[in-house]
């Protein structure tokens, strides 16, 4: 993202928002409620259009493109609320993540199907079930695993943790170290601080629609003004 | 009873192709769209023209002209509503109603106020027991059921009917899996023109084809599908069945002209007890 401006109806809460992600590295971003990281990441996935600046994914200009376009640039997305159709079944849900977004010259839906599998085994025995039936852990790993089928590039993970029990959460972010080093890009909006900036390579702080700071994560992790005043002293 | 009970299923199978395409849209663009008895009505005159001016069999006139509203219906989509699709449903609903005065007044520059009539044999009821089921009710059972088991298996069982659920369910997660709400939109204006085309020719064979067709279908098409749950398409059909045999059944205790009473009262008691259907989800706003 470079000197990103966005926000609704006109009233800005990004204010020239800049960071960039390594191909194959984890970025974490942390901050207090109502500093925009949900802004930030709706911008980063097209689903909002920035009132200036660029969001390039790799070397391509995508800020005009719009999340359909970037998804089938291999930009997958979880959002933290509404991740799921809960209406189908978790292999419906599977099928729709591939088969709008995989290219022609894409493992099949089946080898993809099983490789995801392999990483969530718990909603292999669920793959009839209606996914808005789940817990919410099993529907957090739907909606994992729907992002995944297409072989994406780059996740975009936008609270991955909330709503989850601190046991689920761990065995979430197991599954985000495992994806990592699969090689994906991992760009990851994190309000459990711990969790996130300990399974990042960097991390960066938004405060106000700002970035306070971009560092490795060990290093925001480690700063002791950051810790206290915005990662509530973990 | 039993001669009701058919009428009833008939009769409700004539609301079930409008009520389907009105919650079809409805689930999709979250706009009732006041039209549809409008687009009825167009269709039904379509098909009008290729049966009886051009003298095609009705079964390729109503092909024919079903395909062609279908198209008419993404266009007018495009010139009406797409400009305001981010204005809310409110503005699409007025919107909907300026379209539906729009094609109807369209309707009676070109083809007049009297009633007419499609060209078809005139044949002798069937007799099953003591149940008489007339040509017309017998071409309306198979018709509708034939529709009504294509758009299921479009629904179920293909990537187009996954698209549509899938804007249906989540527009947001759709866009960012890589559906295009656009083409959704499109498609699904398709069908809703071609399943009104189909209703319009047969209440036109059930009826007269006139300009204030859709307007008579208009209040029981809307009460089926909120009866089925406005925003669960196959359940509107439900909710037309529901309330086709409801009507037929009260003309045993009330005169047969008062049986739009029923479709009020439905209408009265599922707003005040069960806005969301019978087999909708209750709707909550954050």
């Amino acid at each position: 993202m470079c000197d990103v401006v966005a926000g609704y109806g006109g009233h800005p809460i990004l204010h020239g928002v800049s960071f960039s992600v390594r191909a194959g590295e984890t970025l974490v971003v942390v901050g207090p409620n109502g500093s925009g990281k949900s802004t930030l990441m709706k911008t980063a996935v097209g689903l909002l259009r920035p009132i200036s600046g660029q969001v390039l994914l790799g070397e391509a200009n995508v800020t005009t493109l719009g999340a359909p376009a970037r998804a089938a640039r291999g930009l997958a997305y979880v959002p933290q609320e509404a991740n799921i159709f809960r209406n189908m079944s978790v292999l419906e849900n599977l099928q729709v993540g591939y088969e709008f977004v995989a290219s022609r010259s894409a493992p099949s839906f089946g080898v993809r199907l099983d490789a995801v599998l392999d990483l969530f085994p718990e909603i292999r025995v669920k793959l009839r079930s209606t996914a808005g039936h789940l817990s919410g852990g099993q529907r957090q790993m739907v909606a994992m695993a729907a992002a995944l089928m297409p072989e994406p590039s780059v996740l975009a993970l936008d609270e991955p943790s909330a709503g989850l029990s601190p046991r689920n959460a761990e065995i979430l972010f197991e599954v985000i170290g495992r994806v990592a080093a699969s090689g994906v890009t991992l760009l990851i909006v994190e309000q459990n601080t711990r969790l996130g900036l300990g399974a990042a390579d960097h991390g960066v702080v938004l405060v106000g629609g700002r970035i306070r700071l971009a560092a490795p994560a060990a290093e925001v992790l480690a700063d002791p003004d950051i810790r206290r005043l915005y990662l509530g002293g973990v | 009873m039993g001669q009701l009970l058919v009428n009833g299923i008939v009769a409700g199978l004539l609301l079930a192709l409008p009520a389907l395409a009105l919650s079809l849209t409805f689930s999709v663009l979250r706009f009732a769209n006041y039209a549809v008895g409008s687009y009825l009505s167009c269709g039904a005159y379509l098909v009008y023209i290729g049966n009886v001016l051009l003298g095609m069999p009705l079964w390729l006139a109503a092909s024919a002209g079903a395909a062609l509203f279908a198209v008419i219906a993404v266009g007018i989509d495009w010139l009406a509503y797409r400009p305001l699709r981010n204005r809310g449903g409110v503005t699409l609903l007025v919107a909907s109603m300026g379209v539906a005065i729009a094609l109807e007044n369209v309707i009676r520059f070109f083809a007049g106020n009297s009633p007419r009539a499609y060209n078809v044999p005139v044949a002798r009821p069937m007799r099953f027991g003591d149940i008489r089921l007339n040509h017309e009710q017998l071409t309306i059972l198979v018709a509708v059921i034939a529709a009504l088991a294509v758009v299921w298996i479009i629904f179920r069982f293909t990537r187009l009917g996954r698209m549509m659920r899938a804007v249906a369910d989540n527009p947001d997660l759709a866009a960012v899996r890589g559906i295009s709400r656009s083409r959704v939109v499109a498609y699904v204006w398709l069908i809703a023109g071609m399943l009104t085309t189909l209703s319009g020719v047969l209440v036109g064979l059930d009826a007269n084809v006139e300009p204030q067709m859709g307007w008579t279908y208009l209040l029981p098409v809307f009460t089926a599908a909120i009866l089925g749950g406005i925003a669960n398409p196959m359940a509107a059909v439900a909710g037309a069945l529901t309330l086709g045999i409801a009507e037929e059944l009260a003309t045993l205790v009330m005169p047969v002209h008062y049986r739009m009473i029923v479709t009020f009262l439905v209408m009265v008691a599922l707003l005040l007890v069960r806005p969301w259907g019978l087999f909708g989800t209750r709707w909550v706003t954050k």
